[in-house]
């Protein structure tokens, strides 16, 4: 092992896909399993170059390392289980929260991002957030929200009504 | 002005004003007009409604609009100008409120009635904040499947209505289907939509939780054709009970039944007859119509066994027959049925290895033994269990147990329970910290017949409890409430929930509580004597992990509300009931009573 390896503070260059080099902590960094494999393939001596980063530009980038920065002493999310997904929590806490409040364009390529550097506890909270946006809504509250057209016929919509007219609030 | 000419003529005079730019003189004809006739003339109405709006008189062009909305409730009219008049104010919300009254309202036959939803929508989209985008378009399959995750199957019946793309997307996706959950559902279930969901769940449903939906014949076809339907939960029955022997007959890969509506001991012995191969079987709401139960099949798998009753009723339930049919019960509980059969020396339950034992409101008569396996034991008997005297206890142990005391101490001595976690002990009268010392820490061991002595528990062999109940006991007289919390099994930082509703507390007694009980999260304190003081102190000195959970319902010491506040401030959920309606017995709501 090179001596830079025994640093704590080693960062690493990431290049985004509108050419912008952003220089971060490793440990950050490495929230991230794609990365983290990264490094790991390319071996400790390459680890000065940048690694591109094709799918995310440089503002969504950011955002992302805000997460892993507050998140990075997280335990690692435990594997697998979605079986009883139905009763899955929503809550999300509160740093999350505030930190989810920016317009969907972004909200969704954070979540993009998130799924493409495999950072589970952010595509888990992104997910979360759109799932708040949807729950406990009207199909019309559900359409302002995400500005959706209204595209059934009027005969469709009555009999989707009358077959889910047991879900409906009255 | 001497009114001379009749609503129409006023109308076009109005309209002649109108079209000369002079709005105030247009404006006093059609209000003379309307003056004029006997019943509301919605056209003057309309046409003055205009004149205000042109005038950015909207007040006025509102109150036109309303009347107009008055006059004729199924009528359109009224509602599309009364909303062209909110969305120049750009009053978006109420134009909005309005429209979706107006949807409801208005008759079927009105030819614009269409025009109302082609508005709503228009509006709708127009609001929506900017950069709104579809998530169901903007993100791949496997992203949308798990946004869908976080959400119940209510919400995603409700999403069907979206729009044809998201409808086509979930009705698509068999595992969206596959876990029908109606528990939530407002009004009753159409047979229809329970036909389409097990076509959508591609008839590999696993799952169903029925509530609002009474049809026999649609259940029978789902419990026939899902053949991988596992379990079932009836929050509410079909209307005719004896259907329930034949639905779940069909359903032969069936783990879990659960029943939440009336149903006899008749039935409820026919389905366990049909289905021997049931693991965990509920039945939350057994009536007395039928006094016996009858089981008649081997049930080698089942596990867990609920039978209760919400008014308690004497029945024979043959319960030693039972457990020799099912030797691997493991969790049983009985509520409300006061059993003829019952045995409280002997009870046969004795021989399953049961960890969980729920007896509410059952005859105990004596306190019963008990099975070593247990983790969790409730008892609460029908008739109070009275503990004999300390000082009787030695002399009890000797004897052969003839008398009910005897048979108390004899049963007490003889339970051995090592694993328990969460003890509930209720209705208990005399009770002192000797008699919790023994059922915890000393036990007789009877396979050394000659010396009847009381031995310690070796501690490192047995778990601490983490969940302790004393609700509703009465005391011995010479006991204090911390010799009762102090002793070994109780007194250690594993427990984190106590229940002392009813006790004879004071702030003196809870005052050792931070350094005898250092892990508390939930505390009820119902009933009790505690003062604001008292809890205030607690909230302080309980630190860590800190408490979550305070019940003081009908604590009539705390005299001001200022506690609970600074109590909810630091985080904790405080339940705190002062009057009696709205029933007793903590702040939970329990689905099945």
């Amino acid at each position: 092992m090179s001596a830079a390896t025994e640093q704590p503070k080693q960062t690493l260059t990431v290049t985004t896909n509108d050419n912008v080099d952003i220089v971060v902590e490793r440990e950050i960094l490495e929230r991230s399993v794609l990365i983290k494999n990264m490094i790991g393939d390319v071996g400790e001596e390459q680890i000065d170059t940048a690694i591109p980063l094709p799918n995310v530009n440089e503002p969504v980038m950011k955002k992302v390392i805000e997460w892993c920065e507050h998140h990075r002493k997280d335990p690692p999310a435990p594997e697998g289980d979605d079986s009883d997904s139905r009763k899955k929590s929503t809550d999300i806490d509160e740093w999350d929260q505030k930190f989810m409040q920016v317009d969907q364009e972004m909200l969704f390529e954070i979540i993009l991002a998130a799924n493409y550097l495999d950072i589970k506890g952010l595509l888990d909270v992104g997910c979360k957030t759109v799932a708040n946006m949807i729950k406990g809504k009207s199909p019309d509250e559900i359409r302002k929200t995400f500005n959706i057209q209204n595209d059934f016929t009027p005969e469709e919509e009555d009999q989707i009504r009358r077959e889910n007219e047991w879900a409906e609030d009255r | 002005m001497a009114r001379t000419l009749s609503a129409n003529e006023y109308r076009e005079l109005g309209k002649r004003f109108y079209k000369q730019k002079e709005y105030q003189k247009a404006i006093e004809a059609f209000t003379d007009g309307i003056e004029s006739s006997d019943k509301t003339n919605i056209e003057l109405l309309e046409s003055r409604a205009l004149i205000y709006a042109k005038l950015k008189d909207f007040n006025n062009a509102l109150k036109d609009g309303r009347a107009m909305i008055k006059a004729s409730l199924s009528s359109s009219r009224g509602y599309l100008r009364t909303g062209q008049i909110l969305q120049m104010q750009e009053k978006w919300g109420p134009a909005v409120d309005l429209y979706r009254y107006a949807l409801k309202r208005v008759s079927a036959e009105d030819e614009k009635l269409s025009l109302l939803q082609v508005e709503l929508d228009k509006l709708t989209r127009q609001i929506a904040p900017p950069k709104a985008i579809d998530p169901f378009t903007v993100l791949p399959v496997e992203l949308v499947q798990m946004v869908l995750s976080y959400m119940n199957f209510r919400d995603i019946v409700i999403c069907r209505r979206v729009c044809k793309g998201w409808n086509n997307y979930l009705i698509r996706n068999p595992n969206l289907w596959t876990n029908m959950d109606l528990s939530l559902a407002k009004q009753s279930v159409s047979g229809r939509f329970i036909k389409n969901c097990m076509c959508w769940s591609k008839y590999k449903m696993t799952r169903a939780t029925l509530h609002r939906f009474a049809d026999p014949s649609v259940l029978r076809s789902l419990t026939t054709y899902c053949k991988d339907l596992t379990e079932l939960e009836f929050i509410t029955g079909p209307l005719i009970s004896n259907s329930i022997c034949e639905i779940t007959s069909c359903a032969k890969n069936l783990q879990k039944f659960v029943y939440g509506a009336e149903v006899t001991l008749n039935i409820v012995s026919q389905v366990l007859h049909y289905r021997p191969g049931l693991v965990h079987a509920e039945f939350n709401n057994i009536t007395s119509t039928a006094h016996s139960a009858d089981w008649t099949v081997d049930m080698p798998g089942l596990k867990v066994l609920s039978l209760k009753a919400h008014k308690r009723f004497i029945c024979n339930l043959r319960l030693s027959e039972l457990f020799l049919r099912a030797p691997a019960l493991e969790n049983l509980t009985l509520k409300n049925l006061g059993d003829s059969t019952w045995d409280p020396v002997t009870p046969s339950y004795n021989r399953l290895p049961l960890t969980h034992l729920n007896l509410v409101n059952q005859e105990v008569f004596v306190f019963p033994p008990l099975p070593r396996t247990l983790t969790h034991l409730t008892l609460h008997p029908w008739y109070p269990v009275k503990i004999p005297k300390p000082e009787n206890v030695n002399s009890a142990l000797l004897s052969t147990p003839d008398e009910i005391s005897g048979v108390t101490i004899w049963n007490a001595t003889r339970c051995h329970l090592t694993n328990i976690t969460h003890l509930y002990l209720h209705h208990i009268s005399n009770l002192h910290p000797y008699f919790l010392d023994i059922i915890l820490n000393k036990y007789v061991d009877d396979s050394s017949e000659a010396d009847a002595d009381l031995k310690e528990v070796s501690l490192q062999n047995c778990t601490a409890l983490t969940s302790l109940s004393l609700a509703n006991n009465i005391l011995a007289s010479t006991t204090d409430l911390i010799s009762l919390l102090s002793i070994q099994r109780i007194a250690t930082p594993a427990l984190t929930e106590l229940d002392l509703t009813g006790l004879p507390i004071t702030d003196e007694d809870v005052e050792p509580f931070p350094t005898l009980l250092p892990s508390l999260t939930h505390l009820n304190l119902s009933k009790t004597e505690i003062t604001g003081a008292g809890v205030k102190d607690l909230v302080d000195r309980l630190r860590k992990p800190g408490l979550r959970k305070l019940v003081l319902d009908y604590c009539y010491n705390i005299s001001s509300q200022d506690v609970i506040w600074y109590a909810r401030r630091k985080g904790i959920d405080v339940s705190f009931r002062v009057s009696e309606h709205g029933g007793i017995g903590g702040g939970k709501k329990v689905r099945y009573g």
